[in-house]
């Protein structure tokens, strides 16, 4: 019996048939992705196009499109007809294993893209699915207005939750679909989980709230001097171990960034002594990192970072005298190598609370709704990690670390990461949790300096949580929403726009399903109250000129040639014109690194005015002119009154990037997205440079900026 | 369950490592390198990352013990199943009779084409096994209703049943057989979960007698004894020279401390007496108390201990749940066979008995603006009154024990501590028999009385559980469902549903005469779903079925008692006990 009739009958012929042919785009294939898939293609949906954001690699993806052949075709036998996926840099890790279930354990270190592609080819076979995967890029020039404009239907399943848990990688994903759908009037479900709990929302535009109208925490950030001079909690020495001194070894070393940072750090009223000496510290780490190679390099790094670091920092009197300041104790080699060290007292009662990281007026990293990172014993039968009493329990992992210990994983970690800095001069070393020696690195190296500053080790367990912004990921709750989307989904197709839910799903025995009916749009939201514009360009033929002249103050400003308007025109961050600046004016669009799938944002001086974005698409083939603009103008928005409180530019959020080498180098393990812009900066855009150590307060989950 | 020990007894958990032992080769496979260093995790503890920071190691021992039972083997109940299998349970068996068909290939993701015609207790095992090599899974080629007769006690050796879209005869013989059989103190009492759906539509029924929860997650678990402070927290409050600290010292000392000390000294001039929570005049001057020893307008600790100034008055006692779980008679009196909750909630109430009447202190304190000393001061004063209380509690439990002549060690000391700990984060669920509901009697008599009242304008006992209920008796009827013969019949077959949904009202509501809209839209909408098995609402289900397993199993967060039933045309969920 085919599969469709009953299906059918429950939907409806009308809202099967949509089912069947619309367009649907689904963003992610982790655990909320493969269930959705499972759900999607056994319902009916017959036209998918999956893209998956690899972790260690946001914006690279891979896509998988699903057409269902002519029933009485065969199967496709050979994976080679069907087929053709380059590479995909994002592979299965034993972790995914818990929930993912399209992956087996085979499969462990598979590219994703041709391990999911295989399994969905199992998908309902007697429909004959054909599947064809490929490698892109969400954030790819491929990926424009034109391109989300095919689908009927966008449903983002990236793990972890949006609002709740905003990871900055994934948040920044989430906040690129968004606006394409809003752009293109394209109908999205944003959804995401955390342990227990779920959610799962509508974005119709106009209509709901968009993903960017709830702003989303800004991280918290660490003072400089905190981290590198004075720490005081646990968090302190791992954010110094994975984004300070990681990089100073293995990392990029960019020299002008690290003084431009602390030149900041003064100017901002941190103490100018200290500052100073930080930059001293500087420059004798470009000397130990030339030797990390040798056979005493570790030993020359640990004398540097854990001695005389510490003893110059102990050296400066005044320092010191801050109330509430423990002075640190210099680690010496030859003790720690001989059990001899004796350490600084604790700054916390170690022993009778190992996993408390609760410290003066912080808050203890309870996980999203977990007792496992709850180390202050509200959960005690669960809290099976207690160095006091070992146990069966006791996982070797979530075992602490001794000093000596400690030193030799940073030793030799050390020597394993320069192995492959030495083997490998190319490609940049950054921390991934997932990569072991990054990770062993991390944890050593924190641990020793918290042993120095008397301040409680972390065991490997808690680092790796700490240090890889781990979110819990448990198969039942992405079951659920994955159910509550293709439900939305359903209702969307059956044009019931007026029976969407927001769904939250809960710990609450009274009510583990909370459905609440969708906000409006909140009219001062930065994002979904823009004006968006299909701009169908030759780029290489274009002008920035032309643009200026025809397109902006001809053709958008003639409804509004009264107004006498005056207008910026911008490129993710950067001013390419102004009335005062026109230098670029005879450039072409292409030279000016602005290509397919991005915006040219265009303000008027005095914001009077919404934001008009430019969405740049292929050119028209028919074309007589390098551009085509739609028949009619959009109406110019007015700002909401109190004008530009929430506004940010979406360039201004994206501050994860570390700045661009000069040389072309490749960076593997990175979860960094290299600036898409190019070198070209025009105008005075700092920001882009801008380094910082922040800290998501949620989950202490942390993102180094 | 076991009694004495937790579900997860050392040899269960021994012959499960061993079986995780052989997957150590993919963890060399990921990271290329030798043997794994002593400090990094096992290949267990890898694939089970995620969850481990959810519900901890002890979660996680109890789900490897967990044998799960599912009869009836349809896309919901394998859904449930795989999202068992993939964390990790111990074993499972499906037990079915049937045949594949092509039908259920089609709404079943763990079948395949080749399925077809071979027994699906077997193909589905087959398929569902290869989610994780380290769980065991089994099929049973039986009858259900013949097996319930023959062997008992097959079903009683599994710690959760889950009954997909049974028969609704074969419900009721399997909920009677485990209720029956957990009757007896000691006796096994194994959770029944039923489940059944209909297009949109979606049931859960949970039956178990008692479920002791070790850890509710609540969210504010214990006193901070302000306005009793034992005496070595009182002490230190009141010796305290605020006079003689710097600004910063005394912008940092935390306001618990605040709190208490300004309490000690009203105590000190009103005989004894708390401030008067029903005066607003005695409140607003305690808190002129409080800040007088204020030495700035914007010190924060004074700040935050204002926000807290009610604990002054709000009297710490034992919070009403506890209260209620120590009168429970099966903690009032123990014996051998009680379970080690009762036996400590049993200690619990000894302990409370005496002065000052509170549970043992905990050692954990709340977030607050403090310096590090000050905070360490603080919490080595909660931490050393937390070892004392738990050495009383100790001795209490020593006595209790040998009372019963029980071995000093029954209890292991990590339980005992963990309760101590979070005496407010225990729970006793006492649940009901699913024959009440199914006969329409008890809280579901009550509830479909209370709704028939004319004081009640808003459905209580839902009315499409009625209409799942009269399509049971439909079905016990027909043997078949109603909505599943042709297309003609749909309106026969609504009628018929109508009549059954009156005819258990009406013995229940004087003066019953007509089913309003509610009802009849119910009966449309599950006669409609012919009880045929969309594959979301499967997933749906099933997804909230294997986080009620979870729940059961690891003991943790308070669990659905007892009915659930989701409509996902009008996205909702509604929460019954019946």
């Amino acid at each position: 019996m085919p599969r469709a009739t009953h299906t059918k009958s429950l939907l409806g012929p009308e809202v099967y048939a949509k089912v069947r042919d619309t367009r649907v785009l689904v963003v992610g294939a982790g655990g909320i992705g493969c269930e959705l898939l499972k759900n999607l293609v056994l319902v009916g949906f017959a036209n998918i196009e999956i893209h998956h954001l690899a972790p260690a690699h946001p914006g690279v993806s891979f896509s998988i499109t699903i057409s269902v052949c002519c029933p009485a075709a065969p199967l496709p036998r050979s994976p080679a007809n069907s087929l053709t996926c380059q590479i995909d840099l994002d592979t299965i890790d034993l972790s995914n294993l818990n929930r993912q279930f399209l992956f087996r354990k085979p499969d462990i270190s598979k590219p994703k893209a041709l391990v999911a592609a295989a399994t969905a080819r199992h998908f309902n076979p007697s429909s004959g699915i054909n599947i064809h995967a490929r490698h892109g890029n969400v954030k790819e020039k491929e990926n424009d207005l034109e391109w989300i404009k095919g689908f009927g239907l966008v449903m983002n399943a990236l793990d972890n939750m949006g609002g709740v848990v905003s990871i900055v990688d994934r948040a920044d994903a989430r906040r690129h679909v968004n606006r394409l759908c809003q752009a293109a009037g394209v109908p999205l479900i944003e959804s995401g989980t955390a342990g227990y709990l779920g959610q799962a929302t509508p974005i119709i535009k106009d209509r709901t709230e968009c993903y960017d109208c709830v702003p989303k925490e800004a991280p918290k950030s660490f003072p400089v001097c905190t981290i590198r001079a004075t720490p005081s909690e646990p968090i302190h020495c791992i954010v110094w171990a994975k984004s300070y001194l990681f990089g100073k070894l293995f990392g990029e070393d960019d020299e002008a960034v690290d003084e431009e940072e602390l030149d900041k750090a003064k100017a901002e009223g941190e103490n100018a002594e200290e500052i100073d000496n930080l930059k001293k510290e500087a420059a004798a780490f470009r000397e130990v990192r030339r030797a990390l190679g040798e056979e005493d390099g570790p030993r020359r790094v640990f004398e540097k970072v854990f001695h005389q670091d510490i003893e110059r920092l102990l050296s400066m009197d005044d320092m010191w005298k801050v109330p509430g300041r423990v002075k640190p104790k210099a680690l010496d080699y030859d003790a720690v190598v001989s059990e001899t060290f004796v350490p600084p007292p604790p700054r916390t009662p170690a022993a009778s609370q190992p996993n408390g990281s609760a410290s003066a007026s912080t808050s203890a990293p309870a996980s999203a709704n977990g007792p496992a990172a709850n180390g202050n014993g509200a959960a005690p039968p669960s809290n099976g990690v207690k160095a006091t009493a070992p146990t069966q329990a006791q996982l070797k992992d979530q075992r602490e670390l001794s000093v000596k210990e400690n030193l030799e994983l940073f030793v030799d970690s050390c020597r394993r990461l320069s192995a492959r800095a030495i083997a490998h001069p190319n490609v940049l070393l950054s921390f991934d949790k997932d990569d072991d020696d990054t990770l062993d690195f991390v944890l050593a190296t924190a641990n020793l300096r918290a042993t120095a500053y008397g301040i409680a080790n972390k065991t490997r367990f808690q680092v790796k949580e700490m240090a890889g912004n781990i979110i819990p990921a448990i198969a039942t709750t992405n079951a659920i929403i994955a159910g509550m989307i293709v439900m939305q989904a359903i209702t969307i197709l059956s044009s019931q726009l007026d029976k969407l839910r927001t769904t939250f799903v809960r710990s609450i025995a009274s009510n583990p399903l909370g459905m609440a009916v969708p906000s409006p749009p909140n009219p001062a939201c930065p994002v979904c109250r823009d004006v968006y514009v299909p701009f169908k360009v030759d780029t290489t033929k274009c002008t920035l000129g032309e643009l200026v002249l025809e397109v902006v103050k001809g053709w958008l400003g003639e409804a509004h040639a009264d107004e006498d308007l005056e207008w910026t025109v911008l490129e993710g961050g950067r001013i390419l014109a102004d009335p005062d600046f026109d230098d670029n004016h005879d450039k072409t669009l292409e030279e000016l690194k602005i290509e397919r799938g991005k915006m040219i944002t265009v303000i008027d001086e005095d914001q009077v005015y919404r934001p008009v974005h430019f969405c740049i698409c292929e050119p028209d083939p028919q074309a007589v002119k390098p551009f085509t603009l739609p028949a009619h103008p959009p109406a110019l928005v007015p700002r909401p009154a109190k004008a530009s409180v929430v506004e940010t530019e979406p360039d201004e959020v994206e501050i994860v990037e570390i700045p661009k080498p000069s040389a072309p180098i490749t960076t593997a393990g990175t979860k960094r997205p290299a600036p898409d812009d190019g070198d070209v900066s025009v105008g005075s855009d700092i920001k882009r440079k801008r380094m910082a150590v922040v800290v998501q307060d949620e989950d202490d989950d942390f993102e180094i900026l | 369950m076991p009694t004495r020990s937790s579900p997860s007894s050392p040899s269960a958990r021994a012959s499960k490592l061993a079986k995780m032992d052989d997957s150590i080769d993919i963890s060399q496979a990921v990271t290329g390198s030798e043997p794994i260093p002593s400090y990094r995790p096992d290949a267990r503890a890898r694939r089970y990352d995620r969850q481990l920071r959810l519900w901890a190691s002890a979660g996680q021992r109890s789900l490897e013990a967990a044998r799960i039972l599912l009869i009836g083997c349809d896309a919901t109940g394998c859904q449930a199943l795989k999202n068992l299998v993939l964390p990790g349970i111990a074993h499972f068996t499906i037990l079915s009779p049937r045949i594949t068909n092509a039908q259920d290939v089609t709404t079943n993701f763990f079948l395949h084409p080749d399925s077809i015609g071979q027994p699906i207790s077997q193909e589905a095992t087959r398929l569902l096994k290869e989610l994780n090599p380290a769980v065991e899974g089994a099929a049973r080629v039986e009858d259900v209703a013949e097996l319930i007769q023959t062997d008992p006690n097959f079903f009683l050796s599994f710690n959760i049943i889950i009954l997909s879209n049974g028969e609704p005869d074969v419900e009721l013989a399997l909920a009677d057989l485990l209720w029956e059989a957990s009757a007896t103190t000691g006796g096994p009492d194994v959770p029944l979960m039923c489940v059944r759906n209909t297009g949109f539509i979606g049931r859960i029924e949970i039956q178990i007698r008692e479920h002791c929860v070790v850890d509710t997650h609540p969210e504010t678990t214990h006193t901070l004894r302000v306005d009793e402070p034992f005496p070595a927290l009182e002490k230190y409050a009141r010796e305290l020279d605020l006079e003689a600290m710097d600004s910063l010292e005394h912008s940092h000392i935390p306001w618990v401390i605040l709190l208490v000390r300004a309490v000690s000294i009203w105590k000190e001039q009103h005989g004894g007496a708390l401030p008067d929570e029903n005066s607003d005049e005695e409140k607003a001057e305690f808190k002129k108390l409080l800040v007088s020893e204020r030495s700035k307008a914007d010190e924060e600790n004074f700040e935050e201990a204002l926000a807290k100034a009610f604990l002054a008055w709000n009297k710490s006692e034992v919070p009403s749940d506890t209260r209620n779980l120590l009168e429970d008679p099966s903690v009032v009196t123990v014996s051998t066979s009680s379970k080690n909750l009762h036996l400590l909630l049993h200690t619990l109430l000894k302990y409370t008995s005496t002065s000052p009447h509170l549970p043992p202190t905990s050692p954990a304190l709340p977030d607050l603006h403090s310096s590090t000393t000050a905070y360490i001061a603080l919490q080595n004063l909660y931490k050393a009154q937390y070892q004392e209380d738990l050495a009383r509690f100790k001795k209490l439990l020593a006595s209790v024990l040998e009372g019963l002549g029980l071995p000093p060690d029954a209890i292991p000391d990590e339980e005992v501590e963990g309760f101590v700990k979070n005496t407010g984060g225990v729970a006793i669920v006492k649940g009901r028999p699913l024959r009440e509901s199914k006969e329409a009697k008890g809280l579901l008599a009550e509830a479909i009385k209370e709704q028939f009242s004319e004081t009640f304008l808003t459905p209580l006992a839902g009315p499409m559980h009625l209409a799942l209920l009269a399509a049971e008796r439909f079905y016990s009827t027909h043997k078949r469902w109603p909505g599943t013969k042709e297309l003609s019949d749909m309106a026969e077959d609504q009628r018929e549903m109508e009549e059954t949904v009156k005819g258990i009202v009406s013995p229940l509501v004087e003066g019953f005469e007509e089913l309003d809209d509610g009802y009849v839209e119910s009966i449309t909408e599950v006669v409609r779903g012919g009880f045929g098995c969309l594959p979301n609402t499967a997933a749906f289900l099933g997804g909230i079925l294997g986080q009620e397993v979870l729940k059961l199993i690891t003991r943790q967060y308070q669990t659905l008692d007892n009915t659930v039933i989701v409509d996902l045309v009008k996205s909702t969920l509604d929460k019954f006990r019946f």
